[in-house]
């Protein structure tokens, strides 16, 4: 993970919010919020910080609780006072703590937390609580975000903006909010003065899969261009070119072991024949035998570690995984570059450029005029395939001075196939048969990223319960796997099976059910509760082949309804036909796009429900 | 992660005497300790192999030591430039361990170690100063499998807090792959004065099973002699071989090999399974009660339990107490003194029982505003309860008896280590049988035994002549209750939806008694119906009054109230959320949901309820006729993996219990059933019994489902009894009838 920035910060405070068991809204509500940003000119470090004032007044409801009130810091932002009462009394048996944000999945970051219960004694209480920060550097001045985890009744937002300052207010996700906006010059201080006054603000929401806040929230994106405080015009991230510049000044001249790195790629290749055999080797070696752990330190959250210490180390972040896979490609002749990329987890890009922008590193070869991306963090992600949250984003490619603006290829569905075929018999009141099963893609990196997770011993006990899909009764034998090493290759299991009691036998009739695994199936979204669009993790792309030999003396008496549903989002097709003394079933689970809105939520239930019915039918045949 | 905490650590030869030498630095410090311990020539920190076959774990544990050493001596102190005493203890904690690590999954988990690197707590009061420092010393290094060796810097490590009293550090180990062995030692160097009195007690358990295979285990032990040290070895745990050193100090050492890692299975009690070992040290053996409230002396002659046993008869011929709110409830209950005179037994001390219930959990203090089904999980602590109860019964001249007994879900009654490891109930005598009295949830009724209680011994502690000084102490067993007593019935009336046959409608009435009751009820009833019930049971008071007792209790009655309303928006959720848990599937069209039956008081004891929702997936379409999963009614069922069908350890179940299904399936019109006598079935053994019993009346398909678990508890012999059963019961799961069109 790439430094963490403000909009990170905002999902990661909800996040622990909602571990603290929040009230829920209904009980706490924040009567008024006052918040003001104002840009000033330091004299003593010669540079302009904005000095920030957050008065936040929560109001009990109903019946008195004890709210979690804390605030993120870190080397860049400074916590100057913190002050809040209780009816208007100061809470002296109350401290504020000062401690280690921690965070999942980030081993090490500057992230520290003020923290302090806040005690709302009774019905009516009022809880008041003002914090003043300072943020040393405009860079990292990036968002206002409206929401807070409680409703809001009325809030006010201003940003004091002397004229010495350029900044770019982007509002973003207003539409729907009661947001005015007013803008008053103070002749005395030279300053715009931008209020936004927002009312009857809904506590936000914290839901699974749900696109990142700067998609959602109301908020402003904050573009700091340049200032010219004491005279000096000082450009910040004006254009593009000024951020990467920030960037390459950080990761031009880091000083690499470069024999030590030449040494191992050669160690690496030394079995490979053509350069893309060489590529692929020591990407796959980077993504195998490097593994990732998030440091978000002051400046180390923006400048990669030295290549041959992530190879000493066998450990790096985004930022180490790339360097190094870029240097070993380097030490073998090969044009590889860092590349900046925001994910889709950020709804900017580099249009509007910014640290907001982007949160992660890859590495970009370009070899015989065709650039490859490659993302060591993926840890079981094949050469030339992208995961979801990078596929058609926006990306950064070092090339000295100056930089190059792309795109990551946006792949297909076919990228993800999960293609099982099957052929079956039966026996008595058994299925029985055998499954060939592939996966590619995204779908093969979540199977190896599960087996590579499980404990060796339990490896093959898991595997099954998965093909099985948890059953018992469906039992797994002679399983041949490929090699799970070898990511170059799709991940393929053979496989025989026995479903006991899988065909109902009733009078002269069996009735067969043709799909064990039934993905989906139930699938609906509560429309009543979920607030947020639904972003599938990938294109999923589900194929589903099985092939029954009609027992002798039997025929087809029934065969079940077809079904096909195709939106823009997904496709659900389901074909069953008879071919001579064959029953086929074929089914089609695909996403084009993954993310679902709000709007089709409706419509998907629809689908599901179709899917469900067309789930909930079984095959006839008949004694002859 | 491997994370260490204060608590856990154990300790390794080094020098005790480190905070002596106070110009050295931690460096030093670490320097000295990284020395010693990697000098250290144990033949089993040696091993560079694992035996053939272990390559297929996910890590093996090649050795694994945990050592302490402890010296505990009296030191003049001065307060106020008087003199006092106080006890100062230098304590070593070694734990090292050395892994072969043979996958990811390992790597990930051993490949960051957190710590709390030093913490200063020591208190000052002028001139007066009790030291409490403690420092933890880390060292790594790494095998290759190429033989060569690397001692990794820890001061790569990072700070997630850096103050001069309190650092806490973690490290990711550098170079560390799949295949390497790891070597690593996590030391904590205490230093810790405690004033006159403090005992320093100190508990340490020492599981002999592992997530991880150990091929060589060791624990060693140093306490200087002035220390009190005793344990246990459970479950056939080896003991510790004691010697003594030129000191005069005591060391306990105990190696074992081979020992096999910890496989979760169905109905297991870990601490009554696997062996262990518990040990205790403490530099007085006069150790406070806190029952009593009393310094009082441990006789170290005797057993743990013995000690425990009587510190809690300190207690009860100490703690003067009886409930003055529940007597006089009494008293107005009874029109006259001869009225309760002649009530029978069972219900003035029911009536005492319940008045207990209402003042411990509906008496609220403005606390806790959580009234949500969450509350539901509070539990009233036995012992203090049961000694306030065996004062108000001893002011009410009644025969009781207390028993203390180890629940099953903790040690047998004999590895007991202290007191806390008990619960007390009553037993009042003088009826036609015994009654109890339990103090357990809100559910519990009068004469109820909690299934962690049932089937097992328990000390009995008899008052001499009605009064709490005097006591005739026994052993005695606690019932088991009958699995008829614990029982969930369910009758299910099930139709199919007249606009889509893929669709079936179930209207469901859920009764339970016993201890099947408990974890419904604690889902599905809110706080304030369990108030209203009391309240209206006792007649109580209004929450208004009982809140008089608070400044501003009107208020906070008021409060109360909103906050039972806002926990009533959880409720359909809750019942939404049994049915689901049920059928491991999202109910749809929910209506008609309510709890029918309190099951709160031994009065009323069925817990019932009822809801009526649509489901999917029961049915299959199959051309004109529709196929009905009908098993799948019972709920969800699991069949028993093979893996478990062979079993090493006895079978601890959570109770002796009944399982009953009345089914009813509406026939449509235009169609009959196929398939109705195969569901029928008779299982029958020792264990307990499935039946299955299917007809056709009519228009309806009636299926009469039991399955009965005879024993809360089987010996191993038992299990394939008892698979046998589940077997049976897993068949009818999976049964289909089909509904044919005629």
């Amino acid at each position: 993970m790439f430094k963490t920035n403000a909009s990170i910060i905002f999902i990661l405070f909800c996040s622990v919010a909602n571990a603290f068991a929040l009230p829920k809204e209904k009980n706490v509500t924040i009567s008024s919020c006052n918040q003001i940003y104002e840009f000033v000119y330091n004299k003593k470090t010669n540079q302009v910080e904005i000095k920030e004032k957050l008065n936040t007044v929560y109001y009990c409801n109903s019946y008195r609780e004890v709210i979690p009130i804390q605030e993120i810091y870190n080397d860049q932002v400074s916590i100057d006072a913190v002050d809040y009462n209780y009816d208007g009394k100061r809470l002296n048996n109350v401290k504020p703590e000062y401690s280690y944000y921690k965070v999942k999945d980030i081993f090490f970051s500057d992230e520290r937390v003020c923290y302090f219960p806040l005690r709302l004694d009774k019905k009516g209480a009022v809880g008041n609580v003002y914090f003043e920060e300072t943020v040393k550097d405009p860079k990292y001045f990036n968002n206002i975000f409206f929401s807070e985890p409680y409703r809001v009744a009325n809030k006010e937002v201003t940003i004091k903006i002397p004229r010495w300052m350029k900044v770019e207010l982007k509002e973003m996700n207003f539409a729907g909010y009661n947001i005015a906006k007013t803008i008053k010059y103070d002749s005395h201080n030279d300053a715009d003065i931008i209020t936004y006054t927002i009312t009857d603000l809904a506590a936000h929401q914290v839901e699974g899969n749900s696109p990142g806040p700067t998609y959602t929230m109301p908020h402003l994106f904050v573009l700091s261009r340049s200032s010219s405080a004491n005279g000096t015009l000082v450009t910040y991230f004006n254009e593009l070119k000024d951020q990467y510049g920030w960037y390459h000044q950080l990761t031009k001249d880091i000083d690499n072991n470069k024999p030590i790195l030449k040494a191992k790629a050669t160690d690496i290749t030394k079995n490979s024949i053509t350069d893309i055999d060489k590529i692929k080797a020591v990407f796959y070696w980077t993504q195998k035998n490097i593994h990732y752990l998030a440091f978000e330190n002051g400046m180390a959250g923006f400048k990669p570690e030295k290549a041959d210490e992530v190879l000493r180390k066998n450990y790096g972040d985004c930022k180490g995984m790339a360097h190094l896979t870029k240097e070993l490609l380097c030490s073998l002749g090969y044009d590889a570059r860092l590349c900046w990329i925001g994910t889709n987890h950020i709804a900017y890009d580099y249009n509007t450029p910014s640290l907001a922008v982007d949160n992660h590193m890859i590495c970009a070869l370009i070899y015989k005029g065709k650039t490859y991306f490659l993302d060591a963090t993926e840890t079981n992600l094949g050469f030339n395939e992208y995961a979801e949250r990078i596929q058609g984003r926006q990306v950064l490619i070092e090339n000295g001075d100056q930089y190059i603006l792309s795109r990551v290829p946006a792949t297909t569905t076919a990228q993800n196939l999960d293609l099982e075929k099957r052929q079956i018999t039966i026996n008595g009141n058994d299925i029985e048969g055998n499954s060939e099963h592939i996966w590619k893609g995204e779908e093969k990196e979540y199977m190896l990223n599960g087996l590579n997770d499980t404990k060796l011993d339990k490896t093959t006990e898991a595997f099954n319960k998965y093909l099985s899909n948890g059953n018992n009764d469906y039992v797994i034998k002679d399983l041949v796997t490929s090699d799970i090493t070898d990511l170059d290759k799709d991940l393929k299991v053979n496989y025989t099976l026995l479903y006991k009691n899988g065909v109902s036998h009733f009078g002269k009739d069996y009735y067969v059910d043709m799909d064990q695994k039934k993905e989906l199936n139930g699938w609906n979204i509560d429309t009543a509760e979920r607030t947020n669009d639904y972003w599938f993790s990938y294109k999923m792309n589900i194929s589903r082949e099985t092939e029954l030999a009609i027992p002798a003396g039997y025929h087809v008496s029934s065969l079940p309804n077809n079904l096909s549903v195709q939106t823009d989002n997904y496709l659900f097709n389901i074909q069953y036909s008879k071919q001579n003394d064959k029953v086929l079933y074929k089914k089609i689970i695909a996403f084009k796009n993954p993310h679902l809105t709000k709007a089709k939520f409706q419509q998907w239930n629809t689908d599901i429900a179709k899917l469900t019915e067309t789930y909930n039918q079984q095959l006839v045949l008949t004694a002859q | 992660m491997k994370i260490f905490t204060l608590s856990f650590l154990c300790s390794f030869f080094i020098c005790a005497n480190l905070f002596a030498q106070k110009d050295q630095t931690y460096a030093q410090h670490a320097a000295d300790i990284q020395k010693k311990i990697w000098e250290d020539k144990s033949p089993e920190f040696d091993v560079k192999t694992i035996p053939a076959g272990m390559e297929k774990e996910s890590a093996v544990i090649i050795a694994q030591l945990t050592n302490i050493e402890q010296t505990s001596t009296g030191r003049l102190k001065f307060a106020f430039y008087i003199p006092s005493t106080a006890t100062r203890t230098h304590r070593v904690t070694t734990f090292r361990e050395r892994v072969k690590i043979n996958d990811k999954a390992a790597l990930d988990n051993f490949s960051t170690l957190e710590y709390q690197k030093s913490l200063d707590k020591t208190t000052r009061f002028f001139n007066f100063r009790l030291l409490d420092k403690k420092d933890i010393y880390i060292g790594v290094k790494i095998l290759k499998p190429n033989g060569s060796e690397v001692i990794v810097n820890t001061g790569e490590e990072v700070l997630t807090k850096n103050e001069t009293k309190d650092q806490q550090g973690k490290l990711a180990i550098p170079g560390l792959e799949v295949g390497d062995i790891l070597d690593y030692y996590v030391s904590k160097v205490e230093l810790v004065e405690e004033e006159t009195g403090s005992t320093g007690v100190i508990k340490r358990l020492f599981l002999l099973a592992n997530e991880y295979p150990i091929l060589n285990y060791q624990v060693s032990l140093l306490f200087n002699k002035k220390l009190i040290v005793s344990y246990i070895n459970a479950n056939n745990a080896p003991p510790f071989v004691e010697t003594k050193d030129t000191n005069g100090d005591r060391i306990f050492n105990l190696k074992l090999k081979n020992l096999p890692k910890y496989e979760a299975s169905l109905w297991t009690s870990p601490l009554r399974q696997y062996p262990y070992i518990e040990l205790g040290t403490s530099f007085s053996d006069i150790v406070f009660n806190p029952i009593s409230g009393l310094r009082e002396k441990y006789d170290k002659n005797e057993s743990k339990l013995v000690n425990s046993v009587a510190s809690y008869e300190s207690g009860l011929a100490n703690a003067k107490f009886i409930y003055p709110d529940i007597k006089s409830r009494m008293k107005n209950h009874y029109s006259s003194g001869k009225e309760y005179k002649n009530a029978p037994l069972d219900s003035t001390m029911n009536l005492l029982y319940e008045s207990w219930k209402y003042r411990t959990f509906c008496y609220y203090d403005g606390k806790d505003m959580d009234v949500t089904n969450r509350r539901n999980e509070e539990r009233a602590a036995s012992q203090i309860n049961v000694l306030q109860m065996a004062h108000t019964l001893v002011d009410l001249n009644i025969d009781f008896d207390i028993l203390m007994v180890s629940p099953r879900t903790n040690s047998s009654l004999d590895n007991v280590f202290q007191n806390s490891d008990m619960a007390a109930l009553i037993r009042i005598n003088g009826g036609s049988k015994p009654l109890y009295m339990c103090f357990n949830d809100i559910f519990t009724h009068f004469n109820e035994i909690p299934q962690i209680y049932q089937g097992e011994d328990a000390v009995m502690i008899s008052p001499k002549r009605n009064r709490l000084n005097n006591f005739e102490i026994s052993r005695t067993k606690i019932p088991v209750i009958a699995s008829k007593e614990n029982y969930m019935n369910a009758q299910l009336n099930v139709s199919f939806l007249p606009d889509n046959m893929q669709k079936i409608r179930i209207e469901r009435n859920i009764s339970e008694g016993g201890s099947l009751r408990h974890d419904d009820q604690a889902n599905l009833m809110l706080m304030e119906k369990i108030d209203a019930f009391y309240t209206d049971l006792l007649n109580g008071d209004p929450l208004e009054k009982r809140m008089s007792r608070y400044e501003n209790g009107k208020k906070l009655a008021i409060e109360y109230k909103n906050a039972f309303e806002k926990a009533r928006e959880d409720e359909l959720d809750n019942f939404k959320g049994e049915v689901k848990n049920e059928y491991n599937e999202e109910p749809q069209k929910f209506s008609n949901y309510k709890i029918t039956g309190a099951g709160l008081t031994s009065a009323s004891p069925v817990f019932s309820f009822t809801s009526t929702f649509v489901m999917d997936n029961f049915v299959k379409k199959a051309g004109n006729n529709y196929i009905f999963e009908v098993g799948k009614l019972m709920g969800v069922y699991t069949k028993i993996e093979d893996k478990e069908r062979q079993r090493k350890v006895d079978v601890y179940m959570p109770a002796a219990r009944t399982f009953s299904y009345n089914i009813n399936i509406t026939i449509p019109k235009g169609y009959q059933v196929k398939g109705v006598e195969e569901l029928n079935q008779t299982k029958k053994n020792a264990t307990g019994d499935v039946n299955v019993n299917a007809q056709v009346n009519g228009d309806i398909l009636n299926i009469k489902l039991q399955r009965t678990y005879n024993h809360n508890y089987e010996q191993v012999t038992e299990w394939p009894k008892l698979v046998e059963l589940m077997d049976n019961a897993y068949a009818f799961s999976i049964k289909k009838v089909l509904f044919e069109k005629i």
